[in-house]
């Protein structure tokens, strides 16, 4: 007859079965749990970079959004980092419920809504101290309207994006277009009509500026990337007070 | 398309209400349209006009042609004041020579939604009714697409017009409009110009608060017992769910403002 201990679940299993609901397709290394392949994103320093636009270089009591869930990394990060409000938007399926996953094997405190950024901004009278955009505007087709949804919700923001560089080793973008928004003036660079839409670093401070968040620093540009061009930029309104340890 | 509103600086002097009124529009008006918003200011630059501008709006120094008139007529010194910012949308076609078409709106309009005026290509400017809808020949200038080529055409004759007549047009330049070119205008319709009295409506795109202001309306509820211009109280009265409503996003959108 087996003993009680070994009919209880230890916690460690408890994650580890939440997270191997979803499959094992995961991207990143989840904490306890050996999965991804790629970089160990639940230790990255971005979101250490995105405080760096508060005082003290930490996210107390803050409300965070969070654009590209990216399996719950960020949100991790955030709340480690004293975000008093998380909401985390993810409009792809399966990085949604791996997101769901990790609140739940981690204990995070996060919102997650599955909806594309731009539409659940346009959507929502909330604002923030900080959005947090992974990836998302460099998978936008419309990236100037995500910014200025942004600038409308946010006094900060955190971008790592794609950008365009014609003389790098990704694959062109043929498609060049003219995009006029609120007096804005600005080209996006596409691989094809209706993907993807890029700016290049210029277009993407103006952008913002023009919407408000007239402030940056550039964490980190990697021009020579196969992928594209990736560049890490805080943005912030004039009056959000000074970079810390900028 | 250049959306114009305009507002004279002693409207804010004493209280917040217009100051709240543009920062509602603006917000709304970049949440949900790709307008750009100018603002026509009667007034040294001040918080409202930085905000504006920090937004990506543009503000337009401007005062009245109508001012020296203004001054010289036989309004009251309230009316005057409001009489100087009302009758600035009236030189829009001698302010703007580059464009065709623009949108002109009151201060306390909310955007609902996406503008798309399909083909409608007014010869002057259309315009929504006021009270009642479906009777075009009691419009609102609150909210006009203005052609502003072919208003330029008309502003000597206009100008002649209103300045003949300023004390007694009601409603200042509605009465001049309406007057002056009666029959001419095109019909834009209501849900461009959608008042809360006329109930909630999905399909509005421009929301005026046309009657009782916001914090009117709170007044109204909340302190009935407070004085309040009877009309006003009517007007909440025939629709006061949509008030709620509405008067729910103004605040929302207000709120948001004051963290931008």
């Amino acid at each position: 007859m087996a003993g009680a201990s070994a009919t209880r679940l230890t916690r460690a299993a408890m994650r580890a079965g939440l997270l191997e609901a979803c499959g094992a397709a995961w991207v990143t290394n989840v904490p306890e749990f050996v999965a991804g392949t790629a970089p160990a994103l639940f230790e990255d320093a971005r979101m250490e970079w995105a405080a760096q636009s508060f005082a003290g270089g930490r996210l107390d009591g803050a409300r965070v959004l969070v654009l590209g869930g990216l399996e719950g990394a960020h949100a991790m990060r955030a709340e480690a980092l004293g975000a008093a409000w998380i909401d985390v938007v993810e409009p792809e399926r399966m990085s949604l419920l791996k997101a769901l996953a990790v609140k739940e094997a981690l204990g995070l405190g996060c919102r997650l809504h599955r909806c594309e950024a731009a539409l659940f901004l346009r959507s929502s009278q909330a604002t923030y101290d900080l959005v947090f955009s992974d990836a998302s505007l460099g998978q936008a087709a419309d990236p100037i309207e995500l910014i200025k949804q942004i600038c409308l919700h946010a006094s900060r923001c955190f971008v790592w994006t794609n950008v365009h560089d014609p003389d790098g080793p990704a694959p062109p973008r043929p498609y060049a277009q003219e995009v006029e928004m609120n007096g804005l003036h600005a080209r996006t660079y596409a691989e094809a009509p209706g993907g993807a839409a890029w700016l290049d670093l210029d277009g993407l401070v103006r952008c913002f500026a023009h919407f408000g968040l007239a402030a940056h620093i550039v964490h980190a540009e990697v021009r020579d990337f196969a992928a594209g061009a990736h560049v890490s930029v805080s943005f912030r309104r004039d009056s959000a007070g000074e970079w810390s340890n900028g | 398309m250049k959306w114009y509103f305009a507002l004279n600086a002693d409207s804010i002097a004493h209280d917040r209400l217009y100051a709240r009124c543009v920062e509602v529009a603006v917000l709304s008006a970049l949440q949900h349209t790709d307008l750009q918003p100018h603002m026509l200011f009667d007034g040294p630059a001040c918080d409202l006009t930085r905000w504006v501008q920090r937004m990506g709006g543009v503000v337009v120094p401007h005062r009245s042609s109508l001012g020296d008139a203004i001054a010289a007529s036989s309004m009251s010194a309230g009316m005057k004041q409001i009489a100087r910012g009302a009758y600035m949308r009236l030189d829009l076609p001698l302010i703007d020579f580059e464009s065709e078409y623009v949108l002109y709106t009151d201060c306390d309009v909310m955007f609902a939604g996406p503008l798309e005026f399909g083909t409608l290509r007014p010869a002057l400017f259309a315009v929504a009714p006021e009270f009642t809808i479906g009777d075009f020949s009691q419009m609102n200038s609150g909210v006009m697409l203005m052609h502003l080529p072919g208003l330029r055409r008309e502003a000597r004759a206009f100008d002649e017009f209103v300045r003949a007549g300023l004390d007694q047009f009601p409603a200042f330049d509605q009465g001049a409009l309406r007057a002056f070119f009666a029959g001419r205008w095109d019909e834009l319709p209501e849900r461009f110009n959608w008042k809360p009295y006329w109930g909630l409506n999905d399909d509005a795109a421009v929301v005026h608060f046309h009657g009782p202001k916001p914090p009117q309306v709170v007044q109204i509820v909340d302190h009935p017992e407070q004085e309040i211009p009877n009309v006003l109280r009517e007007l909440h009265g025939r629709a006061p769910t949509a008030y709620a409503h509405y008067l729910g996003e103004w605040q929302a959108y207000s709120a948001r403002a004051q963290a931008l």
